[in-house]
């Protein structure tokens, strides 16, 4: 070991020598405020994403069980997607766009498979294929939910 | 509130350490303390702060990557790596006198930016070669050398410093 190595290992606590600059502390707390403001417009985004989806439930609620069943399917989904943007809210903003971007592009459909399907065909196969359909959905969530919160 | 006064007290206990941290593996105040402020806010952000079972640790652990990360915006990092030709190793000289704090610090702020940041890591934050070259994604071989060469110079500008 050189001389050099040994007074440093000898004196490893003096080596913090410098003070942080002047003004650093009230710097650091102004940062802190400026991220509680903008941790609360995401919760905010969060939040009427969130209240977009149920509304969205609503408005597909018809009578009978093949609507129950439709409507527990976009719950589902709903719920992970309030799930993923809740652990995600504090991300920085673009990355937050980009998560929602591509919730988006899972869960959107131009035309919902539902309103597809042929009015002749049977209710327990339209169930079956309307299940099968949004289970992918589901586990592209899953996945997306995965990838984001891994990282975290 | 309660977590404001919390992210306080993480300032008063840790901020000089990390700062000094910084500034020892950038050589430059004003990214020490931009890293240093990163760090802690990436505490105060962090939601699971219950897994984090050694704080000092964890914070100098965030704060070394993010000075890394600043070297390598600044100083074409890679690049550097990928052209440098290992040298012979040469023995550094046998150094003689005293030292101060102060000496040391001011000639390894005068290191270049590979040397100081590989001396810096090995010298007093403890690492060995093969977690720095983890660290800095370099080799193990590179590094060796890279300390080695930064030890020669460090010993050559405290010598000049002194003078």
């Amino acid at each position: 070991m050189s001389g050099i190595e040994k007074y440093i290992k000898e004196n490893i606590g003096e080596f913090d020598a410098y003070p942080v600059p002047e003004g650093s502390r009230k710097a650091f707390l102004e940062k802190v405020k400026a991220e509680k403001s903008r941790g609360g417009l995401r919760t905010v985004i969060v939040t009427i994403s969130s209240m977009t989806a149920a509304a969205a439930i609503a408005f597909l609620l018809v009578p009978g069980s093949l609507a129950h069943d439709i409507e527990k399917l976009h719950r589902k989904l709903a719920t992970m997607e309030m799930e993923i943007l809740t652990l995600v809210s504090e991300t920085a903003p673009e990355e937050l766009d980009e998560i929602q971007n591509t919730i988006r592009m899972v869960t959107s459909d131009a035309i919902p498979l539902e309103e597809q399907l042929p009015e002749e065909m049977k209710e327990e196969s339209r169930k079956k294929i309307l299940k099968e359909y949004y289970d992918i959905k589901y586990k592209a969530l899953e996945t997306i939910l995965e990838q984001y919160t891994g990282t975290y | 509130m309660k977590d404001t006064i919390d992210i306080e007290k993480v300032y008063d206990t840790h901020s000089r350490r990390l700062y000094n941290i910084s500034f020892r593996i950038t050589g430059n105040g004003a990214d020490a303390e931009e890293i240093m402020h990163d760090s802690l806010l990436q505490y105060w952000k962090f939601r699971n702060k219950e897994q984090i079972r050694d704080l000092p640790k964890w914070l100098t652990s965030i704060c070394i990557r993010k000075s890394i990360d600043r070297l390598r915006e600044r100083s074409r990092w890679n690049d550097f790596l990928e052209d440098y030709e290992d040298p012979a190793l040469e023995e550094a000289p046998e150094e003689d006198g005293e030292y101060t704090v102060a000496v040391i610090l001011k000639a390894l702020c005068g290191l270049p930016d590979h040397y100081r940041a590989i001396v810096s890591l090995h010298l007093f934050e403890g690492f060995d070669y093969q977690e720095i070259a983890q660290l800095t994604g370099s080799k193990e071989s590179t590094v060796r050398s890279l300390f080695m060469r930064g030890r020669k110079l460090l010993a050559e500008a405290i010598k000049h410093i002194r003078i």
